[in-house]
């Protein structure tokens, strides 16, 4: 597994020129949401939803940042396979196989690391940097953090099993990864969305992958502290069941089809 | 040069096609990805009110305009992503082997299966936004939106294709365009008089942003105090999108003389 964990943070690395060029452009997002936020604020100070311009501005830096790290690609490792036939390998170890992808992806989480260097330098630049609301919100942002990575592998590993039925993850990868980048929090802060938005992310995983330890670092847990970092765990062992179920019912129908 | 484009587009369309599931859903996905920045200015505005005294109408009437723009540049010229791929495996000889303008050859290389759903978005939003902006309707400004639209598919165009135009020369070029069309995609619907100044001009004689969607907006709704350049020139931004436009044309062609074959 560890092997599996070193070939996903290297892989990315293979293209080098294209991995720097990403994190060139996380900063350069980074740069244009700060302008963007400033400019909605206005040049009085103003307090909306509760919330003011350097939050708003501390929130688009460290979620832009946290997005492209632990918001990976669903279409890295099963679909090449399944459409290569050597997922008939894989086949003959079980649970091997979600292990293995799970693996992977934390492998290309590594890989994007260095984008928290970019958000910490690009972010002392345009004077976005915010601490913690305190020390208490800190640690919490930390544990909610691990489970937020969690709960983002889940949600791209079950995406990843689409590709049983789909074969190319393709045109459902990109509106999956734009609902993702919108409902997580990462390019509008949730409590900015009205009502009934609000209640639609709430009933999705999504704003437990990235969202939860964002409030809970500007000190505004989603429902409180102890809820917000329960439904975090709770949506790793929804995600979890449900991983296990599609992957029973894919390897079904791989074998029906005599694959 | 029309005939060959038209000839190699329905072969294209034939093809992309067959796949029709991933073809529906990558249309569903490329309209999710334009239509996010305007969902970002819906929860801004609905949170804030006004952003700089626009309202959502107003805002979203520039961004149907531009959205518009980008699906046609999009349909016609969204081949120019693949020039690093075309020029590095060599894909380019044969282009120039071949009595077909190369750059024709390049944009119908493949057909651009976002663009269905592309324009049949760009479509809907840029009617319903002129419905709903506040704007008293006539022939001539029917007309002037017409152009609007289209010169805002050249100036974008003429960006990314001057762009793809330094493909021969550099030979990755593709983050370039990835950051150029963050750059449309993110400050694309945002009247641009609320952001700082500096900013505004880049967006303006750096990348032409301000003439793909901001200027004819303004103009048509009115707004010629919140312009920060002289009214003729913002009126005339569908020629300076075609000038550009031809102006990247010719650029294009002239970078070809330094493609050097990667000899496959």
């Amino acid at each position: 597994m560890a092997a599996l964990v070193r070939i996903g943070a290297l892989t990315p690395w293979a293209y080098r020129s294209s991995a720097w060029l990403s994190l060139g452009l996380l900063g350069v997002q980074i740069g244009l949401y700060t302008v963007v936020w400033r400019a909605i604020y206005g040049s009085e100070p103003t307090v909306v939803a509760g919330v003011d311009v350097n939050t708003a501005v501390g929130y688009a830096v460290l979620g832009l940042t946290m997005a492209s790290i632990l918001h990976t690609w669903p279409g890295a490792s099963i679909e090449s396979r399944v459409r290569d036939g050597l997922i008939g390998i894989d086949l003959t170890r079980p649970l091997g196989l979600l292990g293995q992808n799970l693996a992977v992806q934390t492998g290309f989480v590594i890989a994007a690391l260095p984008g928290a260097g970019v958000g910490v330098v690009v972010g002392l630049l345009v004077g976005g940097l915010q601490p913690p609301a305190d020390i208490e919100a800190g640690i919490a942002f930390a544990v909610s953090l691990v489970l937020a990575f969690a709960v983002a592998q889940l949600i791209t590993l079950l995406m990843s099993l689409s590709s049983f039925w789909t074969l190319e993850v393709g045109g459902l990868g990109m509106t999956f990864s734009v609902v993702r980048m919108f409902l997580s929090g990462a390019v509008v802060p949730l409590w900015f969305m009205p009502g009934w938005l609000q209640g639609v992310a709430a009933v999705l995983p999504f704003q437990a992958s990235t969202y939860t330890p964002l409030a809970i670092y500007f000190g505004r847990p989603p429902g409180g502290l102890a809820v917000a970092l329960l439904i975090q765990l709770g949506w790793i062992a929804v995600l979890s069941a449900l991983c296990a179920l599609v992957w029973s019912r894919a390897r079904h129908r791989v074998v029906v089809q005599g694959g | 040069m029309l005939r060959q484009y038209r000839v190699l587009l329905r072969l294209g369309i034939a093809s992309a096609t067959q796949y029709r599931l991933d073809f529906v859903l990558t249309a569903f996905g490329a309209v999710c990805y334009e239509a996010v920045s305007l969902a970002f200015v819906g929860v801004v505005v609905s949170a804030f009110g006004t952003i700089g005294g626009w309202t959502f109408t107003e805002i979203a009437f520039i961004y149907g305009i531009r959205t518009m723009g980008h699906a046609l540049h999009s349909a016609v010229t969204g081949q120019l992503w693949a020039t690093d791929h075309v020029i590095r495996d060599g894909e380019f000889d044969r282009y120039l082997l071949r009595p077909v303008d190369p750059l024709v050859q390049l944009l119908t290389r493949r057909f651009q299966v976002t663009a269905v759903g592309d324009i049949a978005f760009g479509v809907a939003v840029v009617i319903i936004t002129a419905l709903t902006a506040p704007i008293d309707w006539s022939p001539w400004k029917i007309g002037y939106l017409v152009a609007a639209v289209l010169g805002s598919a050249f100036a974008e165009s003429a960006v990314m294709l001057g762009i793809a135009g330094l493909s021969f020369r550099l030979l990755s070029v593709n983050p370039l365009l990835s950051a150029a069309d963050m750059m449309f995609v993110t400050f694309g619907p945002y009247p641009l008089s609320v952001l700082p100044r500096a900013v505004a001009w880049i967006l303006t004689l750096v990348i032409p942003l301000a003439f793909t969607a901001y200027f004819p907006a303004a103009i048509l709704l009115g707004r010629t105090d919140d312009l920060y350049v002289p009214i003729w020139l913002a009126v005339a931004s569908p020629l300076v999108g075609l000038l550009l436009w031809l102006g990247s044309i010719r650029f294009f062609h002239h970078q070809i003389r330094h493609y050097a074959s990667p000899g496959h």
